[in-house]
């Protein structure tokens, strides 16, 4: 498909379309009116030469006589390169006098064209009326010329009036171009602004100084990108504000069923069920804390070069897990992605998070780096979820089957969500050896050595 | 190649009124000039040429003047084998043959450089510089004042019409069309001309045919004045005897009229011909043979002013009307009485 | 042991009080900022629990009040933020250590129980290097004045080093101080991984760690 031609582009081709249109018009009729005053100033030296020599008829013995007058070609000289034809014809044609007897000239009155001896030429027909006593009827004189004269000033003519038009038509397009360039002027630097904006950037666009046309679009998007930041800090704010009002008052209520359970002395199933829901809602404020920053974080914060073995180091660091027995693999050389840590670090600790709660002892916590892809890993010694299972792990908010009362399932979605960010995917393998699920990201050559 | 040339020269027999023929180099390819300049005096300028071209014979024909026109008139009309290149001193005629749209064109730097008085159309280019002079023996005039003018010269034959007595001598403009030239050229120019007629009508002046003729009269002192006596035949007589004027009131220049006519089978060649003809070297040495005068003031003691070149224009045309052509004839004829001619 | 818990949260705060009664420790309850300060005036506490978020201000600011005033009474923050930054910046006040809502009662005692020790600690034996302090009895170290968020294994490596202080210590040597955590495995890769941990704390102090290659790693002051 083409490429649709910038407005600039549009703008300048209509204006030289109708200065070109313009410029043809304008061409013609000089052209036309060239030729025309051509025409008539020599047709005036052919009529006065014509003349000129029906003044210089008499009549002699019954006859008329020619007496050419030098004059007359004199007049014709005016235009010096043409040829000439004259012919002096007396009642019924008869030729009294010519210059060449074998040019015949089909005469009519009054100006006319003909070819003269194979060239375009113009003629005259003059009629002088004789009544005298021994000769009485029309003589005509026929006066004929080239065109040469008339085409070399019809073509100065033109030539001299389109000069200056020429000039004006460039002068035009010239301005025409500076013209259309500052009128977009405006459009260009916002263009250059949008092209130049960080997509996540929605600040509005100043639309001081601009004209009025443009006004309009640009308040519309600073609207609507208002209206879409306001949105998406609602989003992001409602689930982090949420996590946060929620903490206070989950808190409590673990305290207060640790106290009540405390203070009672036979052993409650209701109170220790009570206890095992708040303790994973705190877990699950977590998770849903985790995931806002997660996709604020993905789609904000700017990508670093990350030694996938830091991020599995930082997974053991970073909480205790009491009476599990958990390895960490990884090699000497660093295994770097181009990512955000934290994101990176979240998606590490649940998959840890669901090895802990849903695998089998040992885990294995790893990175490495399989040709071009990078992996982070977690390996437990259990069979892995059913593989239907698996197929719907990672759906948001999908609860896996055997989660029970410890999991919501949001962590593998924060897993896919930061895979999915970074350009990676969840690769998920089971063998006799346990269950490997592995954070694959598109690997980045080590800059840092 | 001589076959052919055979045939050409008998091709052209029946119409054959040339007056001479000659030929340059031997060549492969033909090419034929028709003028009417004596083959003595031009010679040196076609030998030249003959020898840039070595691809070429030259043949050299020479014409009196209304036989080349009806000859070239005849070729126009597709009569007979054109001539490569026509050269003439009647260019009343040669415009008359362009006018008819009987030549072709041509341009170049040197044809472009000609002044607009010698050339038509880019089909007719004026190659000699001639002036129209007054000749005269010197011994008749030693120690007197020699007629500078048109004037002087009236003075002088009214002033003593009977030392000029039929000693006065002109061309006939009947018999020759350089001599109807001029003295169609002086009737345009002056009204002298009428006056200057009846002067030499006065003291019974001689109109005859030829410049040999006439320049060899005033050598001999037949005639102490020759009026309009083509300059460059007064120079290559080489007559010590003949002296020349070139009248201070007005000085006619003819230049030599040079066409290719549209037939031309070598229109090339001609076009070689005439660049070659204008360059400073065949100017040198038809300047030599005095076909090119020099116009040097200080030379000629003539003003620029005085100058008239006859225009290659359509204005010679009406020298060639039969109706004018009659009236002048007759008052040539009323002029010069009938029998004066030897 | 007297400990001060400010915490506007009613009912979590007495069952906090609660507990930690009955695991022998007085727990004096403040709501508010200023009953806060009315209870320091009258009460000297060996450690204070302080909620960040309370009616009348920030528990921050109440702690800045405190470290401006030389006092070094342990702070254990408790709050609803959990964030990295917030965590940071709580020790970057003062604070001596944190602890996110919802929480374990028994690890809140444990942590309160370790804070105080370490208080008491830090008047027995403790290693200076440069602006790091080292309390050798539960591992913690203290830069410039502020308490070092260390992992345990940090901790335990960190200890290693700071005893050998001018050695170069073996990769293989700081990997055997990792043995104690049964728990979990981390390989000799890792040593380096943590050396570059520590090293990004004491970034732009006047300690640092060297590197021999082939030879091993040493504690001491930043050369320049």
């Amino acid at each position: 498909m083409a490429r649709p031609r910038a407005l600039a582009t549009r703008v300048l081709w209509a204006v030289l379309t109708i200065l070109v249109l313009g410029g043809v018009l304008v061409a013609a009729s000089t052209w036309w009116n060239g030729r025309q005053a051509a025409r008539q100033s020599y047709d005036r030296i052919l009529l006065g030469a014509a003349n000129d020599i029906a003044e210089s008829i008499r009549i002699q013995n019954g006859a008329p006589l020619v007496v050419l007058p030098v004059s007359a070609f004199e007049l014709l000289a005016q235009a010096p390169e043409d040829r000439i034809h004259y012919e002096v014809r007396g009642p019924g044609g008869t030729r009294i006098t010519g210059i060449d007897t074998d040019t015949l000239i089909a005469a009519q009155p009054g100006f006319f064209d003909a070819t003269l001896n194979g060239e375009p030429a113009r003629f005259v027909q003059v009629t002088r009326r004789f009544v005298e006593r021994d000769f009485s009827g029309p003589v005509d004189v026929i006066v004929g010329q080239t065109l040469r004269a008339r085409q070399a000033m019809a073509l100065t003519l033109s030539r001299d009036a389109l000069w200056p038009m020429a000039l004006a038509g460039l002068a035009l397009v010239l301005i025409a171009w500076a013209v259309v360039r500052r009128a977009l002027a405006p459009l260009d630097a916002i263009t250059a602004d949008l092209a130049a904006r960080d997509p996540y950037d929605l600040t509005a666009i100043p639309t001081d100084d601009l004209p009025h046309e443009l006004q309009v679009p640009l308040t519309a998007l600073n609207r609507f990108m208002a209206r879409l930041e306001g949105q998406l800090d609602a989003m992001r704010n409602l689930i982090s504000d949420t996590a946060h009002q929620l903490r206070t008052p989950v808190a409590a209520i673990r305290v207060q069923a640790e106290a009540a359970q405390a203070e009672s002395d036979r052993p409650s199933r209701a109170l220790d069920r009570l206890l095992g829901r708040t303790r994973s809602l705190g877990t699950l404020l977590d998770q849903l804390l985790s995931r806002a920053l997660v996709v604020h974080r993905t789609d904000s914060a700017p990508r670093r070069v990350v030694d996938l073995r830091e991020i599995a180091l930082e997974m053991i660091e970073r909480d205790d897990h009491p009476g599990l027995s958990i390895r960490l693999e990884i090699g000497e050389d660093p295994v770097t992605v181009r990512a955000d840590a934290f994101s990176l670090g979240e998606a590490g600790r649940n998959l840890l998070g669901n090895a802990v709660r849903h695998g089998q002892s040992p885990i294995t916590i790893g990175a490495d780096r399989i040709g071009p892809e990078a992996r982070l890993w977690v390996r437990d010694s259990g069979p892995g979820p059913a593989p239907a299972v698996r197929d719907r792990l990672g759906t948001r908010f999908n609860r896996s089957a055997g989660s029970g009362e410890t999991s919501a399932g949001i962590g593998l979605s924060i897993v896919h969500a930061v895979a999915a960010a970074f350009g990676g995917r969840l690769d998920m393998t089971a063998d006799e050896t346990g269950f490997t699920i592995a954070l694959v990201l598109p690997g980045e050559e080590d800059r840092t050595c | 190649m001589l076959k052919w040339l055979t045939l050409l020269i008998c091709l052209s027999a029946p119409a054959l009124s040339q007056e001479a023929v000659a030929r340059f180099g031997s060549g492969p390819t033909p090419f034929l000039i028709r003028s009417t300049t004596d083959i003595a005096i031009i010679r040196p300028v076609i030998d030249r040429f003959a020898e840039l071209r070595p691809d070429l014979t030259v043949t050299y024909e020479q014409w009196g003047s209304n036989a080349l026109f009806a000859r070239s008139r005849a070729e126009c009309r597709g009569e007979g084998t054109p001539a490569d290149a026509v050269l003439s001193s009647a260019v009343q005629q040669m415009v008359w043959l362009v006018n008819a749209a009987c030549a072709q064109p041509h341009r170049s730097a040197v044809t472009a450089a000609l002044p607009d008085t010698r050339r038509w159309r880019d089909e007719l280019w004026g190659i000699t510089l001639e002036p129209a002079a007054i000749a005269y023996n010197r011994a008749a005039f030693a120690g007197a004042e020699v007629p500078r003018s048109r004037f002087a010269l009236l003075d002088a034959l009214r002033a003593d019409p009977d030392r000029y007595r039929n000693r006065i001598a002109t061309y006939d403009i009947a018999a020759s069309g350089l001599g109807f030239l001029f003295a169609f050229s002086d009737s345009n120019e002056a009204t002298t001309f009428g006056a200057l007629l009846e002067g030499f009508a006065r003291v019974d002046a001689v109109a005859t045919c030829c410049s040999a003729e006439i320049i060899a009269g005033v050598a001999e002192g037949r005639y102490i004045v020759a009026y309009n006596v083509l300059g460059s035949y007064v120079a290559s007589a080489a007559r010590p005897e003949v002296g020349m004027i070139l009248p201070e009131d007005y000085t006619l220049i003819l230049s030599r009229a040079y066409m290719i006519p549209r037939g031309a089978v070598q229109a090339a060649s001609a076009k070689a011909l005439l660049d070659y003809l204008l360059t400073p070297e065949a100017q040198g040495l038809l300047e030599q043979a005095g076909l090119v005068a020099s116009m040097d003031v200080t030379e000629t003691g003539l003003a620029p002013s005085a100058r008239r070149s006859i225009a290659l224009s359509p204005s010679l045309l009406v020298g060639l009307d039969q109706t004018r052509r009659n009236l002048l004839l007759e008052f040539w004829a009323d002029t010069f009485a009938p029998g004066d001619v030897p | 042991m007297r400990i001060l818990m400010v915490e506007d949260a009613v009912d979590l705060a007495e069952g906090v009080v609660a507990h930690l009664g009955r695991a022998g420790l007085t727990c004096d309850l403040a709501e508010t900022l200023e009953a806060a300060r009315d209870c320091r005036a009258v009460q000297r506490y060996d450690a204070i629990i302080l909620d960040i978020n309370l009616p009348d201000g920030s528990g921050l600011d109440l702690l800045r009040e405190m470290r401006a005033s030389a006092d070094r009474t342990p702070v254990l923050m408790l709050t609803a933020l959990a964030e990295v930054d917030d965590r940071v910046e709580a020790l970057d006040q003062g604070a001596d250590d944190y602890l996110g809502k919802p929480f374990d009662q028994r690890e809140l005692e444990a942590r309160l129980r370790a804070l105080v020790r370490r208080d008491a600690a830090r008047k027995e034996e403790v290693i200076t290097l440069g602006s790091l302090t080292y309390v050798l009895k539960d591992r913690s170290a203290q830069l410039g004045g502020r308490q070092l968020d260390l992992t345990r294994r940090e901790a335990a490596m960190l200890d290693v080093l700071i005893r050998h202080r001018g050695q170069y210590i073996s990769k293989a040597r700081l990997y055997d101080s990792l043995y104690g955590f049964d728990d979990a495995d981390v390989g000799v890769n890792a040593i380096e991984l943590y050396i570059a941990r520590l090293r990004k704390r004491f970034a732009g102090s006047d300690v640092a760690i060297a590197t021999q290659r082939g030879v091993g790693y040493r504690i001491g002051p930043a050369d320049g």
